[in-house]
């Protein structure tokens, strides 16, 4: 589980406002060459990735062979002069044997511009693979895609951004056939243990990585059972065709991936500042620099082109096309479901349904009729196909394909970190108030919008607690938490689990000192949803070892715990979460201490919440109000 | 134009089992098809000791700890050759793509291998004789064939409604007319009804352009 947290970052956000993400890019025009605009400098330094540290330049491209000048790296101005000379001496091919103008068809474009020489759409000599890329991706127009929070895959903790790149000439609704683009650290045939550390502290290689839309839809949405947002841009049709002769130019770069910094989000940021630095979408100082943030902070700065789109995962599909059944059509689906049967009388919608059921459920038995002697539900699946096809009354043209789904907006999603403070009364201690801080992400009584259902997924939050008479109190300060706490669909797996690492009190040890440890719990997990409420029950039993942070000295106290909770969601944006524990020393087995906490939120709008906690433990009794923010 | 981007785009369709090694575990059972109908399947030890020999479609349990490599031929194909405990995705991404329009300086490769379901590989054996238009009427080929594989399930739903993105995408690539819409579908449908395995399927759909 370890792995799970440290890996949280490879192929997600990066935690922390970091270089190049927060570096000013703005040079000083005195820099620029004579006779060019600062407006046009900047616009070179963005093509390359340029950026500020300790007054000097540098390229967060370390690879050598994207620069013309060896001091290209760290050095703009010699960049522009070798660039000048390479491009005017079209004879001179690189040392690789290919024109620098059609190794670097953007960069060409943009001094040609510039310098004046002539408006030339792709480079002259005709570079035919550089034609041939521009053909291939057929790029019309931009968007840039969010892909939900998954915890199936440690590496998809924190979602996944990535742009989608549309033909407008679709000669129907194939939009599958378009391409994507995506920042991926290469991670194949690694062990957890090794490629976490790198992802960690450095070490891995990524790079920009061009792919059909259809592979990586099939991968998140019918696989993952992910959301996938879309956010067309509004960028100028010139800068789209910058973004793709500039794709051209990093296509085979390999870059550094690491926790801080070098991650899908920031590069996404990267490569939309490299081609249009007027947005400012750099520098970008957030607290963390995560995929759903930067799909807001394109939308902000660049601007919408149209309406967002929203495709639901698999599941949500399915949902989709049972919400439009009858309540007996409902039932008489469960049945075929339960027992394995296609009664003739079945409608196509249920029929549909029971086909994406099996999808979700048994993948890959549409195809297995060699094996349906030993394989009931392939011989299910390949009934419901034939009844479908059979119930179909009119002919295959005339059918009428559903309305796109509709769903709310990532971007009403609440914001990462949060602030909390609260007022109340402390048995034994007064009158208190209480401070919480929390880096990242998100906690089962957050505002649901956009995460995983009954999921935390917390980096560095401490919650403190100061009375009147002076007292102050760290309740709890962890470093990281995961959670997964129940279920909201009949696809998932019951299994509840929770992560920690941190520090927080606990019952069973006298005065309820913090107990510093690594803790891990396994449980069952359910939960009915109906009307717009939910309501999910978890139970898990875990082990805590760890150290005992007392005022006589520190004590290893390995602990046993016990947990159990309901979580509560209401139709009035009013959410709860109920916790009781139950720890004892795994030493002793015995001086057991139980403890109740209750955190009951009500939706404010725009990123506030309201909160009553009410905490129960084997020293004191705890109430307070808060407010609650996220930023 | 766009016909000639998409099936470009197919191309790479296989690259989805991203990740996979050939071997995940100790020992498996694997299961190898080729889109040359009987070509020999060898699996042979590091040293060279031929341990396994059948003909595609076939599958055998194999022992991560024995086996080194599994080699694919047929007369009139180049041979086939990977090592079976790397990872697969990104062989298949050099060599589908060698030469192809991402402009790959990669030789011309030898073949391509994916997983399109758990433990079950496709590998597509290149013609002995190689030129340009043979290239890229295998890339066109054995793109749609990984497009059908890997996106077998989804696009069989569709099929059974008639419509959806997958069957879209397959109408567009197969360059059917709206009015020819509705027969191309019931004649996918009856292929995917006659077919036992996904790779019958792919076949039937592949072969409907190689007839063009």
């Amino acid at each position: 589980m370890l792995a799970l947290l440290l890996s949280a970052q490879v192929g997600a956000g990066s935690l922390g406002c970091v270089e190049p993400t927060c570096a000013t890019p703005l040079p000083s025009p005195s820099h620029a060459p004579a006779g060019i605009t600062a407006g046009a400098w900047d616009a070179w330094l963005a093509l390359l990735h340029y950026w500020s540290e300790d007054g000097e330049w540098r390229s967060e491209v370390e690879d050598p062979s994207f620069f013309l000048d060896p001091e290209g790296p760290r050095n703009p101005e010699a960049e522009w002069a070798a660039a000048v000379q390479a491009f005017l001496e079209p004879d001179k091919a690189s040392d690789s044997g290919v024109q620098p103008r059609c190794r670097f068809p953007a960069r060409y474009q943009f001094l040609s511009s510039v310098l004046g020489w002539g408006d030339a759409p792709t480079p002259e000599p005709l570079c035919p693979q550089v034609e041939a890329h521009i053909v291939e991706l057929g790029a019309r127009s931009v968007s840039v895609v969010f892909v939900s929070h998954y915890l199936g895959n440690p590496a998809s903790a924190f979602g996944h951004a990535m742009l989608h790149l549309a033909g407008e000439d679709r000669s129907s609704d194939a939009v599958l056939t378009d391409y994507s683009v995506s920042f991926e650290a290469d991670t194949e045939n690694m062990a957890p243990a090794e490629y976490l550390p790198r992802g960690l502290f450095g070490g891995l290689t990524a790079g920009y990585r061009t792919a059909p839309l259809h592979e990586r839809v099939g991968r998140y949405e019918r696989r993952e059972l992910r959301d996938l947002w879309t956010f067309p841009l509004r960028l100028t049709d010139e800068e789209v065709e910058r973004l793709v002769l500039h794709l051209w130019e990093l296509k085979d770069l390999e870059f550094g991936y690491g926790f801080f910094g070098e991650n899908c989000a920031q590069k996404l940021l990267a490569l939309v500042h490299a081609i249009a630095p007027g947005y400012g979408v750099l520098p970008y100082r957030s607290a963390a620099v995560l995929p759903q943030e930067v799909a807001r902070r394109l939308v902000e700065r660049v601007g919408l082109a149209s309406e967002p789109g929203h495709r639901p995962s698999l599941i949500g599909q399915y949902e989709r096309v049972v919400h439009r059944l009858t309540q007996g059509e409902r039932e008489g689906l469960g049945e075929m479901i339960a027992s394995r049967t296609v009664p003739s009388q079945a409608s196509p919608d249920v029929l549909n349904a029971a086909l994406l059921w099996s999808e979700i459920e048994t993948p890959f038995n549409a195809f297995e009729r060699g094996s349906a002697e030993s394989d009931p539900d392939a011989v299910w699946v390949r009934s419901l196909w034939t009844a479908s096809v059979a119930n179909l009354s009119t002919s295959a043209s005339s059918l009428v394909a559903p309305e796109p789904a509709r769903g709310a907006s990532i971007l009403d999603a609440h914001r990462p970190s949060r602030v909390v403070v609260r007022g109340g009364y402390a048995e034994g201690h007064g009158s208190i108030v209480g401070l919480g801080v929390r880096w990242l992400l998100h906690d089962a009584a957050d505002p649901q919008l956009g995460y995983p259902r009954y999921s935390t997924v917390e980096v560095a939050r401490v919650d403190a607690e100061a009375s009147i008479s002076g007292h102050i109190a760290v309740e709890e300060a962890t470093a990281v938490r995961v959670e997964a706490l129940g279920t909201s669909s009949e696809f998932h797996s019951p299994v509840a689990w929770r992560f920690e690492v941190g520090a927080r009190r606990l019952s069973h040890l006298g005065g309820a000192p913090l107990h510093f440890g690594l803790e891990f719990a396994l449980g069952l997990g359910a939960s009915v949803s109906a009307g717009g409420t939910s309501i999910g029950f978890f139970s898990m039993a875990g082990v805590r070892p760890g150290v005992a942070l007392a005022a006589s000295g520190t004590d290893f106290v390995p602990t046993g715990l016990w947990s159990s909770g309901v979580l509560l969601s209401l139709p009035s944006d009013v959410r709860a979460r109920l916790n009781g524990e139950y720890s004892f020393s795994l030493a002793s087995l015995d001086g057991g201490g139980a403890m109740f906490s209750a955190d009951i939120r009500r939706g404010l709008g725009d990123d506030w919440d309201a909160q009553l906690v009410l905490h129960r433990r084997v020293d004191r009794t705890t109430i307070s109000l808060g407010l609650v923010s996220f930023r | 134009m766009k016909t000639a981007r998409i099936l470009g785009t197919l191309a790479t369709a296989a690259s989805l089992g991203a990740c996979a090694t050939i071997l995940a575990g100790s020992s498996q059972l694997m299961t190898v098809n080729s889109n040359v109908a009987g070509a020999e399947v060898h699996i042979v030890t590091q040293a060279g000791a031929e341990i396994f020999v059948g003909t595609t479609p076939v599958s055998t349990s194999v022992d991560r700890g024995e086996v080194g490599f599994l080699r694919v031929r047929a007369p009139g194909y180049q041979t086939y050759q990977a090592a079976l405990n790397r990872s697969i995705n990104s062989m298949f991404w050099v060599n589908i793509l060698s030469g192809g329009v991402f402009g790959s300086t990669t030789d011309y490769a030898t073949g391509a291998m994916y997983e399109y379901a758990p433990s079950t590989f496709m590998v597509t054996l290149q013609a002995a004789e190689q030129t340009t238009q043979l290239r890229e009427e295998w890339q066109r080929r054995e793109g749609l064939r990984a497009f059908v594989l890997m996106n077998g399930e989804a696009l069989v739903t569709d099929l059974a409604s008639g419509h959806g993105e997958y069957v879209d995408v397959l109408v567009d690539v197969m360059a059917i007319s709206p009015d020819q819409r509705a027969a191309a579908i019931d004649r996918w449908r009856a292929s995917y009804s006659a077919s036992r395995t996904a790779a019958e399927f792919a076949a039937a759909i592949v072969g409907e352009i190689e007839a063009e």
